[in-house]
């Protein structure tokens, strides 16, 4: 394999706790081409802080430890956070879990997105309204100019995850980080963001990491998989062999997924054990 | 006591004025008949929240008419009108206080509402949703985001409405959670028999929930059926169908032939 986009070794993270250090990543490892890779778990296991870390968003009073961290051959772990700013954006991009955090409440939607034209593009007034107005109709944002204008409180909550979606194609990163993007939106609008995604990957060669929680979309969407449990990683597959993984963390979670068409009286749900924390 | 139905009749919601005025909601006409499951699908901006917020009393303007429990209300409501309709919101952070306890949110509403017992209220609907009393004191950033999905449901659950609105109440939560949460949602239904609407984007779980399922676009209810038949693929609407072709999993063949029609009338 040519020189891997991304490379973990032994990440942790580790918060504060009055009875001393809890750590919720614990000794992680990661390799990753140019290729979809898909992290699912449950939630607390650890997905967006491991995301958060390659950004360098740790937040505070966070603490985060790892023996490498290369970006395209460049050691990224020891970075002064003034220099993970030149390297977010543009390079790599992250779309957060939680939009309505996310964005500005006070500020039209369009305008944040104009200003991260501005940013990573430069140009003036008018072409960076020409192109937001492209990104937002590009996630199908039925009327862009109307959008355009609203506030993030006003936004249906499909609506915001395509904005923070829209803010990414601008910089045009190597390696996005998409932390639950699509979890509130209809199949069909789903449809078309992934494929604008697959496209990026496919044709500017983006590395993307896909964290989620609906298996039969990592399943059929991504290249590779990793089922992460308690802060590790607990298995990594083929993503088409998902439903074929052995830990039994990984078969409990597929279990408790409803079929179309069930008729289970009660859906089975995860009884823990201490072991798989190991 | 009178059955607790929800009719919606020749309901239009439109929010800003002018060149810039968004029609959320276009003449819809639904019925849920006393202690039915009822669902709501359909595209991501479609008006499903504001549907459901109509129906809790939280938008100002609208024209039609929304029956509850056979009465028809306005968006201003007795004390006992809204204590009938209790609502589930879609963001489970953004719908609890980050400084108020477990205890607090839970007790407020029934403060307000006149109750007695609160105490022993608020215990019993804590092991209701599967809480332990550990987690009584605590703040929502100490919970995990499925027990805080928990306390959002309880919360809805203190008042004992008749009437339950969920707005995607398991779409942040992992599989393990969801099932937890569907599963309560189940037995509670079974144990006070209560009517409610569910808006979700994942068509296995609401064929999976509830009895009727209306499909939603543009504002518009394209089409009504049962469960049943949204999961055996029956519901004959373009736009239904592709839901359903999309629904398991990524398929970029389906790109081609999606349903465009804007329907604009
Ligand atoms: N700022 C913080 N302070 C203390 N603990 C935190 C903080 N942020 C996260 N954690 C804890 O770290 C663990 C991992 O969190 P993370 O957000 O990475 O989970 P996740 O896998 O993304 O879960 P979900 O699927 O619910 O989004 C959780 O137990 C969480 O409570
Ligand atoms: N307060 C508001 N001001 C202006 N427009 C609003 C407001 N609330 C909702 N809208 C608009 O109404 C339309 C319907 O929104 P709604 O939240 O009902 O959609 P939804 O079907 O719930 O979508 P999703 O599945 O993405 O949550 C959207 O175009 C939205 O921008
Ligand atoms: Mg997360
Ligand atoms: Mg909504």
């Amino acid at each position: 394999m040519s020189e891997p986009v991304l490379e973990i070794r032994n990440l942790r993270i580790a918060f504060p706790t009055l009875r001393g250090s809890l750590e919720v990543v614990r000794g992680l490892d990661l390799t990753l081409g140019r290729e979809r890779l898909g992290i699912v778990g449950e939630s607390g296991s650890g997905k967006s802080l491991t995301g958060r870390a390659i950004m360098g968003l740790v937040p505070p009073p966070g603490r985060v430890s790892v023996d490498r961290m290369s970006f395209m051959g460049e050691d990224i772990s020891r970075l002064a956070p003034a220099d993970f700013v030149r390297l977010r954006g543009r390079r790599i991009s992250m779309v957060l879990q939680d939009p309505k955090f996310s964005l500005n409440p006070v500020m039209k939607v369009g305008r944040q997105i104009e200003e991260t034209y501005h940013l990573h593009v430069g140009g003036g007034r008018r072409q960076a309204y020409a192109r937001t107005l492209e990104v937002l109709a590009a996630v199908k944002i039925r009327d862009p100019e109307a959008v355009y204008h609203l506030y993030p409180h006003q936004l249906s909550g499909g609506m915001g995850q395509r904005v923070m979606i829209a803010m990414m194609l601008i910089p045009e990163p190597q390696l996005l980080i998409a932390d639950e993007p699509t979890s509130a939106l209809d199949v069909t609008i789903q449809l078309q963001v992934l494929a604008i995604l697959e496209d990026l990957v496919r044709e500017r060669g983006m590395s993307l990491i896909f964290i989620s929680h609906d298996l039969g979309l990592v399943a059929s969407f991504c290249d590779r998989v990793l089922i992460m449990y308690a802060g590790k990683v607990v298995e990594s597959c083929l993503a088409s062999e998902l439903d074929r993984v052995q830990h039994p963390y990984a078969r409990g979670l597929l279990s408790s997924v409803p079929r179309l068409g069930d008729d289970r009286p009660e859906l089975p749900t995860l009884e823990r054990d201490a072991e798989w924390a190991q | 006591m009178s059955a607790a139905t929800v009719e919606i009749s020749g309901l239009s919601i439109s929010f800003g004025s002018g060149v810039r005025q968004i029609n959320a909601v276009k003449d819809v006409t639904l019925a849920v008949a006393d202690g039915e499951a009822f669902g709501l699908v359909g595209e991501s901006g479609s008006g499903k929240s504001t549907v459901l917020n109509a129906v809790a009393g939280l938008v100002d303007r609208y024209s039609g008419t929304i029956r509850v429990a056979g009465e028809a209300v306005t968006p201003k409501r007795s004390l006992a009108q809204r204590r009938l309709v209790q609502m589930v919101f879609q963001d489970p952070y953004g719908s609890l206080h980050p400084r108020q306890t477990v205890d607090k949110a839970l007790s407020d509403p029934a403060v307000i509402h006149g109750l007695d017992g609160i105490g022993a209220r608020v215990e019993r609907v804590l092991a209701d949703v599967g809480l332990k009393p550990e987690h009584r004191f605590r703040y929502p950033h100490e919970l995990s985001g499925g027990q805080r999905q928990r306390v959002a449901i309880a919360r809805a659950l203190i008042l004992e409405p008749r009437i339950l609105l969920l707005d995607e109440p398991t779409s942040a939560l992992d599989v393990s959670v969801q099932a937890e949460v569907l599963n309560l949602l189940r037995r509670l239904r079974i144990e006070h028999g209560f009517t409610s609407i569910m808006v979700s984007h994942n068509l296995a779980v609401v064929s999976y929930m509830c009895d009727r399922i209306a499909v939603m676009n543009r504002g518009r209810v394209l089409e009504t059926g049962t469960g049943d038949a949204l999961a055996k693929g029956q519901f004959v609407h373009a736009y239904s169908r592709q839901l359903f072709r999309a629904s398991s999993g990524y398929d970029r063949s389906l790109l081609g032939d999606l349903w465009q029609d804007a329907a604009e009338r």
